[in-house]
């Protein structure tokens, strides 16, 4: 069915290409850059939504499960 | 480290969420009046303001920019200062954001009745309210990134991502698709035309969704959901992954709604491809949500917020599957103008924004009045109701979306069209628009519980106005021997830098698919035989405008047969130069029109805007009498066609100033062939214009010029 489309669709091969590639390119920045973070770091992140312990009642919440 | 004490501001997070639950109430019972509409026109009590084609897109606007515009900046006017360990900005903004978003409202409930409209879905506002919009949307970003640059915590967490990209992504949508060349202070024509119109417009109305229905409410989800389940979000690197990949594909996918249209196929086939793409970051944020509970699905079981917070982003994923699907072109091909559409934009609205609107209020409520929520089972009991309020409203839909696409492509052996007359498959799924009007008040008997119970929180609480807190402020100096490595922080840690790549990532799709559409000539075939609307059809169609006929109708005949052998040859790119706004339509709740020039005497038309049941026995078309009474405003016809030749419609030169002697002229002979057809009517009336418009449709390229007497 892919292929019928593509095919009904002059000049479309290279739309497609370039648009992928360009999301590849960026996927795969965004992917290594997620994956080489720090874990500290991300931990850091994480946690921000709790850190401010004195207003929420959130200062149950167990860190160490992570 | 010195800590600095401060207040959280919670008077403006209250306000915001007062006005969320009061727009919801209001938003969805003009939905709940439509739905009804929609089986029994005759609800409009004869009235032109509660007329369906007028009402919704006061519904869809109040939703969309009411209840969950209200919901997003009551969730980012809370998490922000807490993320930011900083009160908000500017308390006079937060102000003047409040009363100027809901003077917006106000504004748009006045005046999408009154008739005053783009009809650009979820841009029909007209040019001054527009203009009010961008002021009030300028001071929440200057609100909100102002608290970004004051804060104290050093790192940016992704639920602010999120709010940066949808007030910059909204910022641009708004401006580009919104450019108007104004008549008077009440009515405007775009600058767009045609397949560029419609290109820009879904381009905006897809992005709509995008960012003012997903990602401020992902950003919501990333903060409320780890605070209601206690514990952090499954995996932020899953998150990061899931913001960039977001922000960058969704911006693409705005044509797949005109797949067969007169767009050029190659904005379509980009579209499909990238729509098909979202599915992965999609269900990477749907999972990194899901998955926060493991270990505390028990709490599920009993706690009311989290089961509205699970089956909320279930919803978004169920729609966000079912969008990519509808994306493809033969399923597009089915239930493209169908009440499918109708049905998944509900699992998304109802399910996603509802619902996590609705967890978040619960949440939310008791504490900023330091108390317990009045009653959980009360909110229990909403929850179920509320689901199986979706559950009654989507099916019914579905099954005839799916009915009424099967009919209209259904052949004979012989060749013809099973059911040639269209209104016999509006007829075969009346008993289904029943059931949506049941669903829909099932799910608003349900929000009506939860006013309730948030009315008797609040009465038996007191507003923590002023939330005392301490932070230690940032260090400049301990900045440079920050542990995290040089790229984190030169980018989650810096807002300018980090609004200026996301502003380009999201950029990157727009410009692709908008800048060629614009500059290459080719893509729109200039047909000669196409001219401009004359005057008179000109204000039949500024009337066809205000009346909303674009919610009921298309004007777009796609290339396959079951569409030329009901309405005519399919629709070309080059009649539509001269439309400011498109009317393409988006669903057919009546047939297409973009044939119906010539199809039928002027006395059909006269009698059927009058009582369409008169024509079409049975119809659910409301009825327009008033047409046939008001006069046409002649006062700024001359106006309107010096706008059009300011737009490169070819009038001839000097033309406005014979405008009205030649719109006399025509009105003269329908009124002549209306009185030999017995009807007394004059010539001086809307619905003759109306008329024009209607006769003229389509003709262009038949030859035809003339109705058949």
């Amino acid at each position: 069915m892919f292929q019928f489309l593509f095919e009904s669709t002059p000049g479309i091969q290279t739309f497609a290409i370039i648009a992928l590639f360009i999301f590849f390119v960026f996927f795969t920045i965004a992917l290594i850059w997620a994956i080489r973070t720090d874990n500290a770091y991300i931990n850091h992140l994480k946690y921000l939504p709790f850190d401010l312990d004195n207003q929420d009642g959130d200062k149950n919440h167990d860190k160490n499960e992570e | 480290m010195a800590l600095e004490t401060f207040s959280y501001d919670n008077r403006i997070v209250r306000n915001f969420a007062l006005a969320t639950a009061f727009w919801g109430v209001v938003g969805m019972i003009v939905g709940l009046l439509i739905a009804f509409q929609m089986y029994l026109p005759s609800l409009n009590f004869g009235i032109p303001y509660t007329t369906f084609s007028r009402l919704r897109p006061v519904h869809t606007n109040a939703v969309i920019f009411a209840f969950v515009g209200n919901g997003i900046f009551m969730g980012v006017y809370y998490s922000l200062q807490r993320l930011c360990k900083a009160r908000i900005f500017n308390d006079i903004l937060s102000k003047l954001h409040f009363w100027g978003w809901q003077i917006i409202i106000l504004s748009a409930a006045l005046s999408l009745p009154l008739g005053y409209t783009l009809s650009k879905e979820y841009a029909e506002l007209e040019w001054p309210i527009d203009v009010l919009i961008a002021v009030v949307w300028i001071i929440f970003g200057t609100n909100m990134i102002g608290t970004i640059i004051k804060r104290r915590e050093r790192h940016m967490y992704v639920a602010i991502w999120f709010y940066i990209a949808t007030f910059f992504t909204v910022t641009i949508l708004h401006v580009v698709n919104s450019l108007d060349l104004p008549v008077n202070l009440l009515k405007s024509y775009p600058i767009y035309a045609g397949v560029q119109d419609a290109l820009v417009q879904w381009w905006y109305g897809h992005n709509a969704v995008a960012f003012f229905l997903t990602t401020p409410y992902l950003g919501l989800m990333y903060y409320f959901l780890p605070k209601a389940a206690n514990r952090p979000i499954y995996s932020y690197r899953l998150s990061i992954v899931h913001f960039w990949a977001l922000i960058f594909i969704y911006i693409w996918a705005g044509p797949h709604h005109l797949l067969y249209t007169a767009l050029p196929d190659w904005a379509q086939s980009l579209g499909t491809v990238f729509s098909i793409m979202l599915i992965a970051p999609s269900w990477g944020g749907m999972l990194n949500g899901l998955l926060t509970l493991r270990g505390a699905w028990d709490r599920v079981r009993e706690d009311p917020i989290l089961k509205f917070m699970v089956v909320a982003v279930t919803a978004y994923g169920m729609s966000t599957f079912e969008g990519p699907m509808l994306s493809i072109k033969s399923i597009n091909a089915l239930s493209h103008y169908t009440d499918w559409t109708i049905a998944h934009v509900h699992v998304g609205a109802l399910g996603w924004n509802g619902l996590l609107t609705f967890g978040i209020l619960y949440w939310l409520i008791p504490r900023l009045y330091g108390i317990k929520l009045h009653s959980v089972k009360l909110a229990n009991y909403h929850f179920w109701i509320a689901t199986l309020g979706i559950v009654f409203y989507a099916i019914p839909l579905y099954w005839a979306g799916i009915t009424q696409g099967l009919m209209w492509k259904e052949f004979t052996t012989d060749g013809f069209l099973q059911y040639p007359l269209f209104l016999e498959t509006v007829l075969q799924i009346v008993p289904m628009y029943v059931m949506r009007s049941i669903g829909g008040t099932i799910y608003i008997i349900g929000i009506l519980f939860m006013t309730y119970n948030l009315y008797r929180t609040i009465r038996s609480g007191k507003l923590v106005t002023e939330e005392q807190v301490q932070a230690p402020a940032i260090e400049v100096a301990a900045f440079k021997d920050e542990k995290f490595s040089w790229h984190h922080r030169w980018l989650e840690s810096r807002p300018v830098q980090f609004i200026i790549l996301a502003t380009i990532a999201v950029l990157i799709g727009g410009i692709i698919e908008l800048i060629p559409t614009f500059l290459i000539k080719t893509n729109i075939s200039t047909l000669t035989a196409v001219k401009p609307y004359s005057p008179l059809e000109l204000e039949g169609r500024d009337i066809y405008i205000r009346e909303g006929c674009y919610t009921c109708h298309s004007q777009m005949v796609r290339p396959f047969r079951s569409e030329t052998e009901r309405y005519g040859e399919y629709s070309k790119a080059g009649e539509f130069i001269y439309d400011h706004p498109f009317q393409w339509g988006s669903k057919r709740t009546g047939p297409d029109v973009h044939r119906v020039g010539g199809k039928y005497p002027d006395a059909w038309h006269y009698n059927h805007m009058v009582e369409p049941e008169s024509m079409s026995p049975g119809s659910i078309m409301p009825q327009y009498p008033w047409l046939a009474k008001n006069q046409l405003d002649l006062s700024n016809t001359a106006v309107k066609i010096r706008i059009m030749q300011q737009l490169g419609v070819p009038y001839p030169k000097d033309f406005d100033q014979i405008a009205v002697n030649k719109l006399k002229e025509q009105a003269g002979q329908i009124s002549k062939s209306l009185t030999e057809a017995g009807i007394d009517a004059q010539s001086n009336t809307e619905l003759i214009a109306m008329i024009a418009y209607l006769q003229r449709l389509g003709t262009d390229i038949k030859g035809i010029s003339k109705a058949p007497k």
